[in-house]
Order: C-alpha cells, then sequence, then structure tokens
C-alpha cells in the first residue's frame, strides 16, 4: 500500500509539471526547454519572499504565486514574444538559452548549497497516517490535491471559457485565429503565465518536502517523458503518462534497484518515442516537432 | 455607386524575392456582390490575404500600390486590426478549427465584451441563417463535410461583423447541390443586409450567379473587367472558364488529329 502512495504522490508531481510543458506546447508549438528552471525559479521566489516580505507560510505562497504570474508574463512579453511568426526550432533553442541563464542566475542570487525552505518559512512538514501502514508527508499531500486542481481548473478553463477555446483553437490554427480577429499574443501570454504558475507551485511543493538546490530543475526533465508519452498536446494525456513513469519508476526503484530512478523515464521516453511518436493520446500528425 | 473597396496597382512579394502580384485594380461597389475569376495560381488567393492583412508568419509584404477602404489607406494593415475595420476573410483550406465543436468555433471568434454576453443570440443567428449547423451544433468541426465547414467558416466570419466579406473559393471541392444551398444562402444573407461581398472563384457559373460585376485575374494582372451579363457572354470568358461544350471538344479533338496529321506529313 506504502508503494500505491508512492506511485500516487510522484504521479501528481509529474503531472503538475508536465501540464506545463503541455499547455505552451499544445497552444504554440513551442517546446519549452526551461521549465524545469522556471519551476524551481518558483521555489526560489518562495525563499526570496518568506525572507523579505512575509513570515506567514500561506501569505508567502500565495505572494510567490502572484510572482510566478509575473514571471510567466514577463517570459512570454520579453523573450518569446519576438519569436512569434519565427520558426519553432529558434524559439525553443530561445528556452534552452533561458533555461541555463536562469541555472546561472539562480546560483548567483542564492548560491549552491542546500537551503531548508521548509525550515524557512516555519512549514510543519509533519508526516501523516492515512492507515496504520502508509505515511506520506504534508508537502505530498498538498501536492497530490494542488495536481488535482490544477487539473480540474485547466479542464474547465480551456473547454469552458471563451479564452480557453480560443488557446485551443490558436493551437489547432494559428492563422485561422488570428483571421478570426484572436489576439494571437494574448493566447500565448496566457499560454506562458499559466506554464510558468502550475511550474512554480510544483517546485515550491516539491522543496518543501525535501530541500531546494539549483538541480532540482532535472525534475522538469523527468517530467517531460510523461508530458510525451501522453501526447504533448493533451492534458489528460499528460495525467496518465505521468501515472505510467511514475508507477513504472517507483516499483523498479522497490524490486530492483534504486539507482535506476534517473534512467527509467527516458527508458519509457525511447520506448514510446519508437512505438508510437505522437504519445498516447496525442495529435497523430503533429510530428515536425523540435 | 460609391466603392467600399478600392485596390491600386497592387504588387505583393513573398519572401522578399518572389512577386505573386504585379499590379492588381480592382474595385467592389458598396452592398454588391463583386467576384475575381482565375485559374489556378492567377494570384487570386494573394489578393484577398492582401486585402485582409498579413501576418508575421506569411512571410509576405506589399510592395507597392494601395488598398483604399471606405476612402481610407488601409494598405499593409496587419491583422486583427482590419478585422476591427470590418474586412473578414473565409480562407480557402483550413477554414475551421477541427478540434473544436460546431457551436465553439462561432464562439471563439472575437467579438466585443457587450456582443459576448449576447451571445446566444448572435448564435442563433448564424444558425436561422445556416438551419443545417443548428442540428450539429455539438458535433466536432472535424467530422464535418466540406459544405458543412464552409457554411461554418462564412457563419464564424459573419460573427466578426463584416462590412467587407472576403470569400476565397465558394465552391472549391463541393458537391454541385451543396454548391446550389450555399449560393442560396449568400443571397438571403445579402438580401437582408448592406453586406459587400468579395468572391474568388474557379467557376464562372458560380461567380455570375451570385455576383453583379466580375474581374478576371491572370498572372498577377486584372485582364478583363465588366458586369457580369457582359462577361457571360465574352467569347474569351466562354473559351477560358466556361468551356464551350461539346462543340469546343469536337474542335480540340479536330485539332489534334490535324497537329498529328502535320506531324506526320514533316
Amino acid at each position: 500500500m506504502q508503494i500505491l502512495a508512492n506511485i500516487v504522490v510522484l504521479t501528481s508531481l509529474y503531472a503538475l509539471v508536465a501540464s506545463g510543458y503541455v499547455l505552451v506546447y499544445k497552444v504554440s508549438r513551442v517546446l519549452n526547454l526551461a521549465h524545469g528552471e522556471l519551476m524551481i525559479l518558483g521555489a526560489y521566489l518562495l525563499v526570496a519572499t518568506s525572507a523579505g516580505i512575509a513570515s506567514d507560510p500561506l501569505v508567502a505562497i500565495a505572494l510567490t504565486a502572484m510572482f510566478s504570474i509575473v514571471v510567466g508574463l514577463s517570459v512570454y512579453l520579453l523573450l518569446m514574444r519576438k519569436m512569434t511568426g519565427q520558426p519553432v526550432l529558434a524559439a525553443v533553442l530561445t528556452t534552452v538559452a533561458l533555461g541555463i541563464l536562469l541555472r546561472g542566475a539562480m546560483v548567483l542570487i542564492w548560491g549552491p548549497q542546500q537551503l531548508n525552505v521548509g525550515a524557512m518559512i516555519s512549514f510543519d512538514n509533519a508526516s501523516i497516517a492515512l492507515t496504520d501502514s502508509v505515511r506520506v508527508s504534508t508537502a505530498a499531500l498538498w501536492l497530490v490535491v494542488c495536481t488535482f486542481l490544477v487539473y480540474l481548473g485547466l479542464l474547465a478553463f480551456l473547454h469552458m471559457s471563451r479564452w480557453g477555446m480560443r488557446m485551443r483553437a490558436s493551437g489547432q490554427n494559428a492563422l485561422l485565429a488570428a483571421q478570426r480577429g484572436i489576439n494571437l499574443h494574448t493566447v500565448y501570454a496566457l499560454a506562458w503565465t499559466l506554464s510558468t504558475f502550475s511550474g512554480s507551485l510544483a517546485g515550491v511543493l516539491v522543496t518543501l518536502d525535501s530541500r531546494i538546490d539549483v538541480n532540482m530543475a532535472v525534475i522538469g526533465l523527468k517530467a517531460f517523458p510523461a508530458a510525451l508519452v501522453g501526447g504533448l498536446d493533451s492534458l489528460p494525456g499528460a495525467l496518465i503518462g505521468a501515472g505510467v513513469i511514475a508507477a513504472l519508476e517507483v516499483l523498479l526503484i522497490h524490486y530492483v534497484n534504486p539507482l535506476l530512478s534517473d534512467v527509467v523515464p527516458f527508458l519509457v521516453l525511447i520506448a514510446i518515442l519508437i512505438v508510437r511518436p505522437w504519445g498516447l493520446y496525442g495529435t497523430k500528425e503533429e510530428l515536425n516537432r523540435v | 455607386m460609391t466603392d467600399i473597396l478600392e485596390v491600386t496597382d497592387l504588387e505583393v512579394t513573398y519572401q522578399r524575392s518572389i512577386r505573386a502580384l504585379h499590379g492588381v485594380n480592382l474595385r467592389v461597389a458598396k452592398g454588391q456582390i463583386t467576384a475575381l475569376l482565375g485559374a489556378n495560381g492567377a494570384g487570386k488567393s494573394t489578393t484577398l490575404r492582401a486585402i485582409s492583412g498579413f501576418i508575421g508568419l506569411d512571410n509576405a509584404r506589399v510592395t507597392a500600390g494601395n488598398v483604399r477602404y471606405l476612402g481610407e489607406d488601409i494598405t499593409g494593415l496587419q491583422l486583427p486590426k482590419t478585422i476591427h475595420k470590418g474586412i473578414v476573410l473565409v480562407p480557402e483550406r483550413d477554414k475551421v478549427f477541427t478540434n473544436l465543436t460546431v457551436a465553439e468555433n462561432l464562439e471563439v471568434v472575437s467579438t466585443t465584451r457587450a456582443e459576448g454576453s449576447n451571445w446566444r443570440q448572435i448564435e442563433e443567428e448564424i444558425f436561422v441563417c445556416f438551419p443545417r449547423l443548428a442540428k450539429l451544433r455539438n458535433k466536432p468541426a472535424g467530422l464535418l463535410s466540406g459544405g458543412e465547414r464552409q457554411m461554418l467558416a462564412i457563419g464564424s466570419a459573419l460573427v466578426c461583423k463584416p462590412n467587407l466579406l472576403l470569400i476565397d473559393e465558394l465552391s472549391l471541392g463541393l458537391a454541385p447541390v451543396i454548391v446550389d444551398e450555399i449560393i442560396e444562402r449568400l443571397r438571403d444573407i445579402h438580401a437582408r443586409t448592406d453586406l459587400s461581398i468579395l468572391l474568388v472563384e474557379q467557376s464562372a457559373a458560380v461567380a455570375f450567379a451570385l455576383a453583379s460585376y466580375g474581374f478576371v485575374l491572370e498572372n498577377g494582372k486584372v485582364e478583363l473587367e465588366g458586369a457580369t451579363q457582359d462577361l457571360r457572354t465574352n467569347q474569351k470568358i466562354l473559351e477560358l472558364y466556361l468551356g464551350t461544350g461539346s462543340a469546343g471538344r469536337a474542335d480540340y479533338l479536330a485539332n489534334a488529329r490535324r497537329r498529328r496529321e502535320e506531324r506526320a506529313n514533316v
């Protein structure tokens, strides 16, 4: 049973991070390879907020969420906006550069050592007993709840609100969207903002559960196979992809060798790229990926 | 009669080097349907795209000439500004969002806040124009037939509240019975509103059924223009776009036979 709980928690983490990849890819066909760094930036923002502005954990987290929205919006307006209408490869390479820049900047500002964010905002990460034999940490429980709410919110937004529909429409045919008067810049800015918000949320929650250092951006890279297994442009697909990767990872760590944990997602990635390159639920014709 | 649109000596260049239009001149009279005829590659679509505005992705530019709309110079104006002015295009290919339902296709169209809250009424108006769409409202547009897609595309263009509707290839690839229905619907809409329409067509029959004035485009230039009743009897049009019926085909066969004999004699 403990294994099942671990799978659910890890699925939530991968799914929450993967939703960021999916949002940006679905709407603008750009693969955001800086997503892992943006995610950790969210966690460092919490460090900054708790140190400088608010000491109450909830206030600090709320402020961090607001800052992450500002970060997402600035990334689009200052950087990716110029890439609209350029070849997708240029945009993807820009995100690679952005990731490297962010990584360097974070080391310069917060240093290379590990920080204990939970202690800084006096967050009590007590272990909660769900049943006699199953225990999860408070942060992990929050992670599961937040992932559920974020997916529910995103799916409702994409399918029921007019701007959500416009995001789906622009992803399908950007030219036609422009010809129907939809402002592509607004749509893309919205996608980047939502993506950075969910990424930062994941960053905050995962660092509350452990400690934070820049190398945790690799979680972003490990969640990418989850997005791709499900199909890069499908949110439900990302959820299922995250489940597949998380289950395999937890089971292999438990029954075979803990050292496999970093390898499993990429083995699955290669397998799915060979068998079904558009993913389990992706759009089949979208194969001109970078 | 005043002109809603006046295009003078328009030249368009793709990718900074490929010239698609070589000085196109045409006018659309207010409240009238005007047809733009021409074969493949004559520059019809480019003309419409240039009027309705390019976006960065197109890598195209108006290099000479100008476009006047309601007396105002709008040359090189980009999307979505042209839409706000009331110029709306029904594109040739990829004219609906295939992953959205019929109702969603109508709803995503950019509207003002007031229209947005009045949304049900707008949707009903479109369904009155195209009753067939009402039954399909929850069906994904990707599953529609070509004719239904064309109706949906015209419907969602109408949601933009156009003064000037540009339609690229109304009848291409559609069954004749569907074309008749769409022509009927467009006539209805045109009769009820003061909409001006610029119609691009390969089929002269469809163009003559709808339009009152026509331009014939060839190799990026207007070769011929006139009221459609005059064009209808024009010998050149008959040859180029209508075919001349069985008599013409007999001629062609006779010509081919004569050429073969000539070659054999040499």
